[in-house]
């Protein structure tokens, strides 16, 4: 394989095995705080490409079953480890049976002359049971559909019941696949559509699934049971609802896991509590807000490991580890004085800036005496300007003429260095985006991005190991930072193709770009390290939300922006973000737009905006005048 | 194969065939039409009209749930009123279609199969003829499958009414042309599902022909991420008026293709920009191909992505059609056309210089007895 961070391992074109050797077990941190994971109904939420198929795929009994027989591998042993401690697997084998059904736009098309669901039901209760008897021909070792016949599953039915009390693997399949084929015969009529018969009045596989008694041919089937339902998103309205309300209030001996992408969220629930708290079900994970604040480090962890794994599959590339080919720092080459010169630049403009005031003597004296290397140092003496630029600001309002002592300086400057370096990178045009934290950072706790990105800096990596005449050295910062951007620019040109609303968001995300360089580059560098967000109150997002759509016309535009941003990930919500006695809803940009737009990738500064403005910024984008009174900074 | 020997005229050609067929006496035309902004909306109606063909109209008056833009709305009216002077306004019916939205699945197809079901008989005509200039490609193949199925129904004990397919095509312009934002999600064109989420047939491998042509990243993406296929034959136009053209498509979409996709480059297949019919015949047999390969191992089911011209799009469906209702020797495999519909469209660049080559394909009727 040349470059296998382009493989998206969910894919069915994967085998299993590929597969398991992809794993990244950090994959399984966001439900190691469940007490017991496969009981109860588990939500996972994202946007595309957060990594929720892997995870649901992962337990079934076949990747399950090549965890515990490949545990000697190194690279699966981890995998084995986390799974273990969870109780999936242990020595002897799969200790769960989990059966996938993956819902598409065709239910849809079936709610269109399925009133009462009764259809929607009969087909899920006809994947159900076959996912199951895959899942246990799967686990026994035995091949689908051929060896059906060493099934038998019996369950005591209430009256009525649809699925028979007691049938073989071969009956079994033949009862639900009857009610498939009914159902495509239907949608792939291209004339008038015969009307569906049957229709079932209860989800009978749900508890057939939980309670029946299976036999494969070696005996009783005693795991554990989970369903795991994938893309959810792609059902009808009344159906998603349906088969929430069914699964929430069955309380079936059997964990249930939900998979689904933001997108099937209304705007109510992604602007409220319902996408990002839990409170009606058992567990709702959402993956970004889940690897964000305390758990970025487990993200960044989770992001190394599918990095080495990647890297390791390549051709030419066996043995070596990805991260030790990624500079962590910035090089510079023998005679390069521009960080020097630049320190040298600083130290004349502040000279004649305070020119005559003795004020800040003891602060330049302490920057002059850093003996530190060259980077560092004009570090310093950014910082020292920053804050030089706050203190006369402040001092002349205040009529303050004291020297500042030396140590003052020093403590002050560890608060804006971050900010001082991102300013002096930027004017210097030296490289910001590079090193291992930056590349996890970059990926915004999506996994699809971080491949992508990781992918484009192994491109490179890769050429260098294996050519010919290749020297192995690690890729440097300048590169790191020039391929981060490369990719940043693709994905904006993409933007307005990939999101239904692109034109409105790309305006939208320009201005809001706009506005969070302005602010992060003022003078005093105010908020560190950066403005990378907006906020909203919370009674304008009450507004948006739950306000009836006939008052909110003029913001109906606004909001379904704003939701399609969210559901893409590309502005990510934080709920009661408190300041000033207030609360706000806060959306920091997804950080390859950070890069795009030249901003820092720390999470922190935002800034309150009225519904007024984010409107203007929607239609009129990067010239969208700001309103004349600065909106307080938080 | 139902369309080996065919009928197509293009350029001349047209103008050629036309003039003689639209002035036969007993001739009386549908037309169904875009009603659209597109320059191109009325060339081939124009042409027809001024052989001397008697028509009505059905125009398809597309709601996509976004406002549109000045400019569209006064080029959309600028069509309606040439429309209205050309035939007259008691000769057309505007038909109301919705366009599905991002998580309304296969609407669109939908909502244009029953507002074509539900617009009148067709068996007061002699010919029917759709005119996919200015249709979205949903709405476009949509209309083509399920008047060829509606016909060739009605033939059984009814008169046989011949269909005819027309575009003013420019394949440079519409590279060229801006192209709009796209649907969160993939949707096939109804009757075609390929039967892709069966479970019962799950184990049952997927191919793929996606038929490309120029900036289809994000669509390849998203349907093979929907698709799964076991197997992938990229088709690229081949032979093309512009010669690098295919080999400017495989560059554009190689990392996509290669790296991501792991394509075999022995899969990829040719079709004649041309000549839909042509493209027709290479798609079918690389399908037939599979199918006949595979039908000892349980079948396989093929999947088509119509991502090039309409033209070539309309050859693609063709193949389809034929695999799922013509004469095939042996079991038939499931048959899906998958697609990632366009959202909303930006302002269109007008260019008076371009020049549109007007193309007829005849689908059915009179040719075939």
């Amino acid at each position: 394989m040349r470059n296998p961070f382009r493989i998206r391992a969910s894919q069915r074109s994967v085998s299993d095995e590929q597969f398991v050797r992809l794993f990244g077990p950090g994959a399984l941190d966001v439900v190691d705080d469940k007490e017991d994971p496969f009981s109860g109904l588990v939500f996972f939420r994202s946007a595309p490409g957060g990594g929720k198929t892997t995870l649901l795929r992962m337990m079934l009994p076949r990747p399950l079953e090549l965890a515990v027989s490949l545990r000697e591998d190194q690279q699966v042993k981890p995998t084995f480890d986390v799974l273990n401690n969870l109780g999936a697997v242990d020595e002897n084998g799969a200790k769960l049976l989990g059966a996938m059904i993956s819902f598409s736009t065709e239910y849809q098309d079936l709610a269109q002359f399925d009133r009462g669901n009764g259809l929607f039901r009969s087909l899920l209760d006809s994947r159900i049971v076959i996912a199951t008897l895959r899942s246990l021909l799967d686990q026994s070792g035995r091949l689908y559909p051929d060896d059906l016949n060493t099934l038998r599953v019996t369950w005591e039915p209430e009256s009525g019941a649809t699925v028979p009390a007691s049938a073989s693997g071969t009956e079994l399949f033949e009862w639900a696949s009857e009610i498939e084929r009914n159902f495509y015969d239907t949608m792939d009529d291209l004339g008038e559509p015969d009307e569906l018969q049957g229709g079932h009045t209860r989800l009978d596989s749900l508890k057939w699934f939980a309670r029946a008694r299976m036999y494969d041919g070696r005996g009783e089937v005693r795991s554990r049971r989970i369903l795991l339902f994938d893309e959810l998103q792609f059902l009808d309205n009344t159906q998603r609802k349906s088969l929430i309300n069914l699964v929430t209030n069955a309380r079936e001996p059997c964990g249930i896991w939900i998979a689904e992408r933001l997108d099937a969220m209304s705007h109510q629930d992604l602007l409220t509590e319902g996408a990002l708290e839990k409170r009606d079900y058992d567990s709702v994970i959402q993956l970004e807000t889940q690897w964000s604040g305390k758990r970025s480090s487990g993200f960044t962890r989770f992001a190394e490991q599918i990095a080495n794994l990647r890297a390791s599959k390549a051709d030419g590339f066996e043995g070596r580890e990805f991260f030790p080919l990624v500079a962590n720092e910035e090089e510079l080459a023998e005679g390069d004085n521009r960080y020097g010169e630049k320190s040298s630049e600083i130290e004349t403009r502040l000279v004649q800036k305070t020119a005559g005031d003795s004020r800040y003597e003891e602060w330049i004296a302490a920057a002059r005496k850093d003996r530190k290397d060259a980077i560092s140092s004009a570090i310093k003496w950014r910082s020292t300007e920053i804050l030089i630029e706050r203190d006369l600001r402040r001092s002349q309002a205040s009529f303050a003429f004291d020297i500042l002592p030396a140590d003052e300086l020093d403590e002050k400057e560890k608060v804006v260095s971050r900010a001082a370096e991102h300013f002096l990178r930027t004017e210097m045009e030296t490289p910001l985006y590079f090193g291992k934290d930056t590349l996890a950072a970059v990926a915004s706790s999506n996994i699809d991005q971080y491949l992508e990105i990781a992918g484009a800096l192994f491109e490179e990596i890769s050429a260098k190991i294996t050519g010919p005449r290749s020297i192995p050295r690690s890729l440097s910062a300048e590169r790191q930072d020039a391929i981060i951007r490369e990719v940043a620019e693709l994905r904006w040109e993409g933007l307005v193709r990939r999101l239904p609303q692109g034109y409105d968001a790309k305006r939208f995300l320009e201005a809001l770009g706009k506005y969070c360089r302005d602010q992060t580059f003022r003078p005093t560098a105010p908020y560190m390290p950066g403005v990378t967000g907006f906020a909203i109150s919370m009674q304008d997002r009450n507004t948006l939300a739950n306000e009836d759509e006939r008052k909110i016309k003029h913001f109906l535009q606004l909001r379904n922006v704003v939701t399609s941003l969210v559901a893409h990930n590309l502005i990510t919500p934080h709920l009661d973000r408190k300041a000033k006695g207030k609360s706000y809803m806060v959306f920091y940009l997804n950080r390859l737009l950070c890069v795009k737009f030249g901003l820092p990738l720390g999470y922190g500064g935002w800034r309150e905006q009225s519904l007024g403005t984010l409107h203007r910024w929607m239609e009129l984008g990067d010239i969208g005048e700001q309103s004349e009174r600065e909106p307080k900074l938080v | 194969m139902r369309w080996d020997p065919y009928i197509f005229r293009q350029g001349e050609d047209f103008d050629a065939f036309w003039k003689k067929y639209a002035n036969e006496p007993t001739r009386r035309f549908l037309f169904v039409l875009g009603r659209g902004y597109d320059p191109r909306a009325l060339s081939v109606l124009d042409k027809i009209v001024g052989f001397g063909g008697e028509v009505d109209i059905w125009l398809l008056a597309f709601d996509n749930g976004f406002q549109d833009s000045e400019l569209r709305i006064q080029l959309t009216l600028e069509n309606v009123k040439k429309l209205e002077a050309l035939v007259g306004e008691s000769k057309i019916h505007e038909i109301e279609v919705s366009l599905g939205r991002s998580g309304q699945g296969n609407a669109t197809s939908r909502n244009v199969r029953q507002a074509l079901r539900t617009s009148g008989s067709l068996d007061g005509y002699t010919d029917v003829v759709v005119d996919i200039s200015a249709m979205p490609r949903m709405v476009a193949l949509t209309a083509v499958a399920s008047l060829l199925h509606e016909l060739d129904k009605m033939s059984v004990d009814g008169p046989d009414v011949n269909l005819h397919v027309t575009t003013a095509e420019s394949v440079s312009a519409d590279i060229g042309a801006a192209q709009g934002t796209l649907r969160d999600d993939v949707t096939n064109l109804i009757g075609f599902t390929g039967q892709l989420d069966s479970e019962s047939t799950d184990q049952i491998p997927r191919v793929w022909f996606p038929v490309l042509g120029e900036q289809q990243g994000i669509r390849l993406s998203r349907i093979r991420d929907k698709l799964n296929p076991d197997e992938i034959c990229p088709v690229i136009p081949f032979p093309t008026r512009e010669p690098r053209r295919g080999d400017e498509i495989i560059r554009e979409h190689r990392q996509l293709l290669f790296e991501e996709f792991q394509v075999e480059p022995g899969n990829i297949l040719r079709a004649s920009e041309y000549n839909p019919f042509e493209a027709y015949k290479q798609i079918f047999a690389a399908m037939d191909r599979y199918r006949r390969a595979l039908s000892e191992l349980g079948g396989c089911k093929a999947f088509v992505s119509p991502l090039s011209s309409k033209l070539l799009s309309v050859g693609a469906l063709l193949a389809c059609y034929d695999h799922k209702y013509g004469t095939i020797a042996g079991d038939r495999m499931s048959v899906g056309v998958l697609y990632v519909e366009t959202a909303d469209y930006s302002d269109p660049v007008i260019d008076s210089d371009t020049e549109y080559q007007l193309s007829s394909m005849w689908l059915r009727g009179d040719w075939e007895r």
